[in-house]
């Protein structure tokens, strides 16, 4: 490698963490120190992500973003994934499916309003099976800390998860009726 | 030199096999589209006329938007009287495919199709040549074979417009379809046999003269980058995309990584991530076989197509040559929507033949095939709802309106089974004018009035029919589109509503506070509630009703595609989602050269309301639209029997509220607030003193 191409910290640190953006990925502060970038030790890769965030933050490192998952922190370049999706990206790479539903749910009950779909979670980022599906829903039930998850269930047979702090239950089955049938019959 | 409009129209008799080219000048006031034909058919036919006289006419119109290479611009709008709804009044079909470009690069703004011939013919149009020509050879053919064989009579590159057996046989529930696909419906398909016209074929060779070329590219370049989302303007995808911020499983921005056209010729090509910012990528963002059919039909999808000038492709091409193997049907069709089932629900099972879910979306494609060969209208899905209606019950309506030789004739149990040779059965008879089947592709108003005798008034107020109103047109994005919002946008017309601009608000994708806050923004506080959540009637929420028509009736004159504009939001975070309403009047002027604001091109538009409100009048033979017209179907009140109006959990609507609606709609459009028809001084300010005139000649003017 020529010196002028000589990546700094910095630079090989942003190159890594955009690369994983770019697969719509996020990476894990564990794993960064691991696998540290440039040769560095432990404790210099510590430094070095340190900064990221703080007022001191090399220009090649200001547009990555932070997310405090609960087993791990992870970075994400935010000038091409946006924080909400990263988060999913976070709780996918943590996998505690119960987690990922409830946080889920929770957001879509409060935000659009609308229950959270079965098929949702089938389909990509996520990719849960039917069985999983099921295996969370029977376990909500016995965890406090989810006692505000339930399921609906619309009239062709389609569910949904929801929260009860933020939809009552007659609301969230008068919405997943709309979304999963009412509308899909007068589209 | 005249800029947009190409500044002639063509009158084609069908008696004496003439044609006559005329200056079209006197109606660019009304902008093109539905204004210029809804005009004609204002000065040429009187009303009273009845949709099946020699008097009736057809006009097809475009506007000085079409094929000036806009995004969605290669739409056209057919106005004729409607034979299937009550008083016979204005109706449009609005047809996408290629008719509208290739009429207007044929030099006219409209064609006016009068007379009636006493043979079949199909008319060729191809720049400046006109061609009378016999079609006795084509009079029984499919849509299909009548395309075809029209294709290899004239010139490479016609686009030919042709009903099938269904409007021959003057089925009220017929159609028009062009490129074998892109259907124009409202009983359109009856008129033309009524005439004897098989078809209508155009061929043009010339090119629309635009003011400003420079500055419509730079609008191209806008809607694509900034505001442009998927079909119905759909703003988020229908899965977490790294790019977004929100996602719901109901956009049509289906496409996502992963996610193919599976059946493309050369192999599966990904649809992947569409940021905003990449026009090359928009027409990968709309997968609509996997939205109308299901992931099954990801594997089916040859591409996505769809009219000309359109980016978004909603029309889902499928290979499935698994049709032709077991159902001996071709295996390859494009459609859309409702038109991607039609009466393939009646079935009370599916035949899957390869893997589970399949058999369900072969039974939409086979009746798709089925109806667009026949012509056969379904009419936002009427024809099924009416169908079923007569079946349930263990077939006991359908008993009593067939003879006992019909119904013994009908192999019921092939819908048990999932046999979809049912439908070839049935459809047979519904388009045989000797069998008693034929009556229900009268329409519901007038099957109705047939059979009130053992059906009541159920059947057209009942939820399984889901009608806007006793007059027949099918419920489309009302109340269970932002309740009385959407339900004013349907009550305007002689048909269903297809009012799309409030349901791709709604439907956008964005959360509720996103979208209230631009539309309170626009019309006032209260304007847009909560789905299925609603409040009682306000000032801002008929603002927000009549922004929709408006806009509606603007995108069918201009021309647009209303089911992706107008622009109210953006798929851009960095415009906080707004898009922007007036880039219709930029193009406008861009394209004409005049001078036009968003609010001078939204006057023009509701003229053109004012003008189809008083030939509804004059057609109906009174005033009390509030009773005679605007009346809503009863289930709209009833349905939720459990629930109370404005309470979390259902759209239904409140009888008292609803007046009140009518009352501050009509007041909206300077109406008579009791009567709801147009008073001499809003038609005079909107120009139409002329039509003030002919209603108080006739006693039609509020008091």
């Amino acid at each position: 490698m020529s010196e002028q191409n000589v990546l700094t910290n910095a630079q090989a640190l942003y190159q890594c963490l955009r690369s994983n953006t770019e697969k719509q990925r996020v990476t894990g502060h564990k794993w960064l120190l691991n696998h540290p970038v440039n040769g560095l030790n432990k404790e210099e890769m510590q430094a070095l992500l340190l900064t990221i965030g703080a007022a001191d933050v090399p220009s090649e490192l200001q547009f990555i973003s932070v997310i405090k998952g609960r087993k791990d922190i992870w970075y994400f370049d935010e000038s091409i994934m946006t924080n909400q999706y990263a988060k999913i990206a976070a709780l996918i790479e943590e996998k505690d499916i119960l987690h990922t539903i409830a946080v889920v749910a929770r957001n879509d009950s409060a935000l659009y309003p609308r229950p959270a779909e079965f098929q949702k979670f089938k389909n990509p980022p996520f990719y849960f099976t039917e069985d999983e599906l099921l295996g969370a829903q029977a376990r909500f039930a016995l965890e406090e800390q989810y006692a505000d998850i339930d399921v609906v269930q619309a009239s062709n047979g389609g569910k949904g998860f929801y929260s009860k702090k933020f939809l009552s239950p007659v609301y969230a089955q008068a919405l997943i009726e709309k979304y999963l049938v009412d509308d899909p019959e007068n589209p | 030199m005249t800029y947009g409009w190409m500044g002639n129209l063509l009158r084609l008799n069908l008696t004496d096999k003439t044609f006559k080219v005329e200056p079209s000048k006197k109606y660019f006031s009304y902008i093109g589209g539905k204004g210029i034909a809804n005009r004609i058919m204002y000065e040429e036919v009187p009303a009273g006329t009845k949709p099946e006289d020699v008097a009736n006419k057809i006009v097809f119109a475009v506007g000085p938007n079409t094929a000036s290479s806009a995004p969605t611009s290669g739409r056209l709008t057919i106005s004729t009287l409607s034979p299937f709804t009550k008083f016979n009044a204005i109706v449009d079909a609005h047809m996408g495919g290629d008719t509208a470009t290739q009429m207007k690069c044929c030099g006219y703004d409209a064609v006016i199709i009068e007379g009636s011939s006493d043979t079949p013919v199909y008319i060729y149009v191809e720049d400046d040549k006109v061609e009378f020509r016999d079609a006795t050879h084509l009079w029984g053919t499919t849509t299909t074979i009548a395309t075809k064989e029209i294709t290899k009579e004239t010139e490479n590159g016609t686009n030919v417009t042709t009903i099938g057996p269904a409007g021959e046989n003057l089925c009220n529930l017929s159609c028009v379809i062009n490129g074998i696909a892109h259907c124009g419906g409202a009983g359109l398909g009856k008129i033309f046999g009524q005439k004897k016209l098989k078809a209508i074929a155009f061929n043009g060779k010339k090119g629309v003269q635009l003011a400003d070329p420079k500055r419509v590219k730079e609008l191209n370049d806008y809607v694509m980058k900034d505001l442009i989302g998927s079909n119905n303007n759909h703003v988020v995808p229908t899965v977490p995309q790294s790019w977004s911020e929100y996602d719901n499983p109901r956009s049509r921005w289906t496409g996502h990584p992963g996610m193919t056209w599976g059946a493309a010729e050369g192999g599966p090509v990904v649809t992947g991530e569409s940021a905003p910012g990449q026009p090359t990528l928009v027409g990968f963002r709309c997968q609509k076989a996997v939205f109308d059919f299901g992931a099954v039909a990801e594997k089916y999808t040859a591409k996505m197509t769809g009219c000309t000038f359109c980016p978004i492709r909603c029309y889902a091409s499928m290979a499935v040559p698994q049709m032709e193997k077991k159902w001996g049907v071709p295996g390859r069709h494009a459609n859309t929507c409702l038109g991607n089932r039609r009466e393939s629900p009646l079935f009370l099972t599916y035949q899957d033949v390869e893997e589970e879910g399949d058999g369900k979306m072969m039974a939409g494609m086979y009746s798709a095939i089925l109806d667009d060969d026949m012509g056969l209208w379904d009419n936002y899905g009427e024809l099924l709802a009416t169908l079923s209606y007569f079946m349930k019950d263990d077939y006991k309506l359908m008993k009593q309106i067939l003879t006992e030789e019909e119904f013994a004739a009908i192999d019921w149990t092939k819908r048990e089974t999932g046999d979809l040779t049912f439908l070839n059965d049935i459809v047979a008879c519904l388009i045989n004018p000797e069998h008693s089947l034929y009556n229900l592709t009268m329409g519901a108003y007038y099957v109705s009035e047939k059979y009130h005798d053992i059906l009541g008034d159920d059947y057209l107020h009942s939820q399984a029919m889901a009608l806007w109103g006793p007059l027949g047109g099918k419920r489309h994005h009302g109340n269970e589109c932002a309740a009385q919002v959407g339900m004013l946008t349907n009550i305007l017309y002689n048909r269903d509503g297809m009012c799309h601009t409030i349901v791709n608000i709604t439907g956008s994708g964005l959360p509720y506070d996103i979208q209230r806050i631009i539309i309170e923004d626009l019309f006032g506080v209260g304007a847009l509630d909560k789905p299925a959540n609603y409040t009682p009637i306000n000032e801002a929420k008929v603002k927000f009703a009549k922004f929709g028509v408006v806009r509606q009736v603007l995108h069918d004159s201009f021309t647009l595609c209303n089911w992706v504009w107008p622009m109210t939001f953006s798929p851009r975070k960095e415009r906080q989602y707004k898009g922007d309403l007036s880039v219709e009047a930029q193009y406008m002027s861009a394209i004409t050269g005049g001078d036009w604001t968003e609010e001078r091109l939204d006057d023009a538009a509701e003229r053109i309301i004012q003008l189809h409100r008083a030939m509804t009048i004059l057609q109906a033979g009174t005033n009390d639209m509030r009773n005679e017209h605007d009346v809503i179907s009863n289930f709209i009140f009833d349905m939720d029997p459990d629930k109370a109006p404005f309470t979390e959990g259902t759209v239904k609507l409140e009888r008292e509220d609803w007046q009140k609606t009518l009352t501050l709609f009509y007041r909206e459009f300077g109406w008579d607030e009791k009567l709801g028809c147009p008073t001499r001084a809003t038609l005079e300010k909107f120009d139409l003193k002329d039509v003030a005139d002919e209603l108080e000649a006739k006693g039609l003017l509020p008091a």
